[in-house]
């Protein structure tokens, strides 16, 4: 389950962090959770991305194999599953 | 004047450098009938005064070399000024070290005639630096004589080969008033400097006093005695206003805005941000301002030096950027400094003002970072008054830029750190960390 994989923990911590410190409580985020409705926009996803790489060291944005823009959080945990 | 420098436990008076400067140039050939033009590439500051003394004593022009430049930069810039020679003078083992080099005079069209001065030149960070004459008496005509101020005690936090620095050596020398000039300028010797002379009188920028008022200490006696606080450089926020006049009540705070090319244009004393937008078309005033497609343009009344760039009728494009609001003009930054976010155009300079407001920090650095998702984002480097915990300081300075800030200019990105860095005239260094 993509839930328990160790980069999806660090993804939700990640966004939640981002919702806190703006005063946001963040909402149930779930692998289904579509990245648009975490409450984020563009400008913090590219933050998160930033903040991700930081944590775990790479950005598999960076790589340019990305085909399909990943849509929800589950989504987003496996570009950095698939980059590891 | 008198000078005092480092060591701190060691106040070297200005004489001292005087009867160094005196022998070593008692070795030289005497100056042609007619003069001639000399660069002066001085290392140390506390031998500035000294070297611009000598020049003025003798009638002579010179090029003012930045301090930082090599010898042979130094050499080839002087050259190409059309000076013959250059005064190099720099502290070697504790001791005064003055060397005379004669130079191949270049042909040169800075100097419009044999008038005595200086020939300033900008910091030349790309390519050649562009060459400003300005004539003692110009450079005199802006400094306010005060007979209150003789015996006054002076501080520069800025190194004294650029303008800036410059301009308060002259404030000092005119008024008769004492100099505490650092043998180093980092933020460490500065405070140093600061709370052991205890000067009446200081100048510098906003960046530097940021970093330094974390080692003044509060309420200390000295801190009611300062009288005055001049800043310049750079855009002077509201929030550094406000900490300067909690930490030294009594003081006068001004900020200033000058630059090489056109001098001191204006000045401000009321302890706020901006200057009065009345003041822009206002044709009474010495140097008139005036806002096109919001830069500001300067133009003297009575042309004194030759500026570059200037149009027929002698105005002078700034490069600076400014935004009216509520009967004040205030400063944006240049237009090289804006960063692009997804098309909008954001001043760091009104991010970092917007940063500096928050309770617990100290200074802010914003630049764009390159993003390989959005493009560049807004990254800010914070530094963090003693006390402040980290996670919870970044919620407020999210929090306080999104209230005040439109959505494309917060910070989206905020990592603290212990030092800013400031470049050779003290100003905050903000070329982007990627």
């Amino acid at each position: 389950m993509t839930e328990t994989l160790p980069a999806y923990r660090t993804l939700v911590k990640t966004i939640e962090a981002v919702l806190r410190e703006r005063g946001d409580e963040p909402g149930a985020i779930g692998a289904d959770t579509p990245m648009a409705d975490t409450g984020l926009d563009s400008l913090d996803v590219a933050a998160v991305v930033v903040r991700m790489e930081e944590q775990l060291g790479f950005d598999p944005f960076t790589s340019g194999n990305i085909t399909e823009f990943p849509r929800t959080v589950g989504d987003f945990a496996a570009l950095y599953v698939a980059a590891q | 004047m008198t000078a005092v420098s480092l060591p701190v436990d060691l106040a070297v008076s200005q004489g001292e450098v005087t009867h160094s400067l005196r022998s070593a140039l008692a070795d030289i050939p005497p100056v042609p009938a007619g003069g001639l033009r000399a660069a002066l590439h001085v290392e140390d500051s506390v031998m500035v005064p000294a070297a611009l003394e000598w020049l003025h004593s003798r009638g002579l022009q010179g090029a003012f070399l930045h301090a930082e430049w090599d010898l042979e930069r130094a050499r080839a810039i002087a050259s190409s000024a059309g000076c013959a020679a250059m005064l190099e003078g720099r502290v070697e083992r504790d001791r005064f070290v003055w060397k005379w080099h004669r130079l191949e005079a270049g042909a040169a069209d800075c100097w419009p005639d044999r008038t005595p001065g200086l020939l300033l030149l900008t910091s030349g960070s790309t390519g050649e630096p562009k060459r400003v004459f300005h004539p003692w008496q110009s450079l005199f005509e802006s400094v306010a004589i005060r007979p209150a101020l003789a015996g006054s005690c002076w501080m520069t936090l800025y190194p004294l080969s650029r303008f800036a620095g410059l301009n308060t050596l002259l404030h000092a020398w005119l008024n008769e008033a004492k100099l505490v000039i650092p043998s180093a300028f980092t933020s460490r010797a500065l405070g140093d400097h600061m709370v052991r002379w205890q000067p009446t009188h200081l100048s510098g920028t906003p960046t530097l006093w940021r970093t330094i008022l974390m080692q003044v200490p509060r309420s200390d006696d000295w801190c009611l005695r300062v009288r005055q606080i001049t800043l310049g450089g750079e855009t002077v926020d509201q929030a550094i206003l406000d900490l300067l006049a909690g930490t030294f009540p009594n003081a006068r705070l001004t900020h200033i805005y000058a630059s090489t090319e056109a001098g001191v244009c204006l000045s401000v004393s009321d302890a706020k941000a901006g200057f009065p937008a009345v003041w822009l078309d206002d044709a009474s005033r010495p140097v008139q301002l005036r806002l096109t497609d919001g830069e500001l343009f300067v133009r003297r009344t009575g042309s004194r030096s030759r500026v570059l760039d200037q149009t027929a009728d002698g105005w002078w494009p700034t490069r600076d950027r400014i935004q009216i609001d509520g009967g004040r003009a205030y400063f944006l930054g240049r237009d090289t400094d804006l960063l692009n976010i997804g098309g909008a155009k954001v001043a760091p300079a009104a991010v970092e003002a917007c940063i500096c407001e928050v309770e617990g920090v100290s200074a802010a650095r914003v630049s764009g970072r390159k993003s390989s998702f959005a493009g560049t984002l807004v990254a800010a480097q914070v530094i963090a008054a003693a006390g402040s915990g980290h996670d919870e300081l970044r919620g407020r300075i999210v929090r306080h830029c999104r209230a005040k800030l439109a959505s494309y200019a917060v910070p989206r990105l905020i990592e603290f750190v212990t030092e800013l860095p400031v470049s050779a005239s003290g100003k905050l260094d903000r070329q982007g960390v990627s």
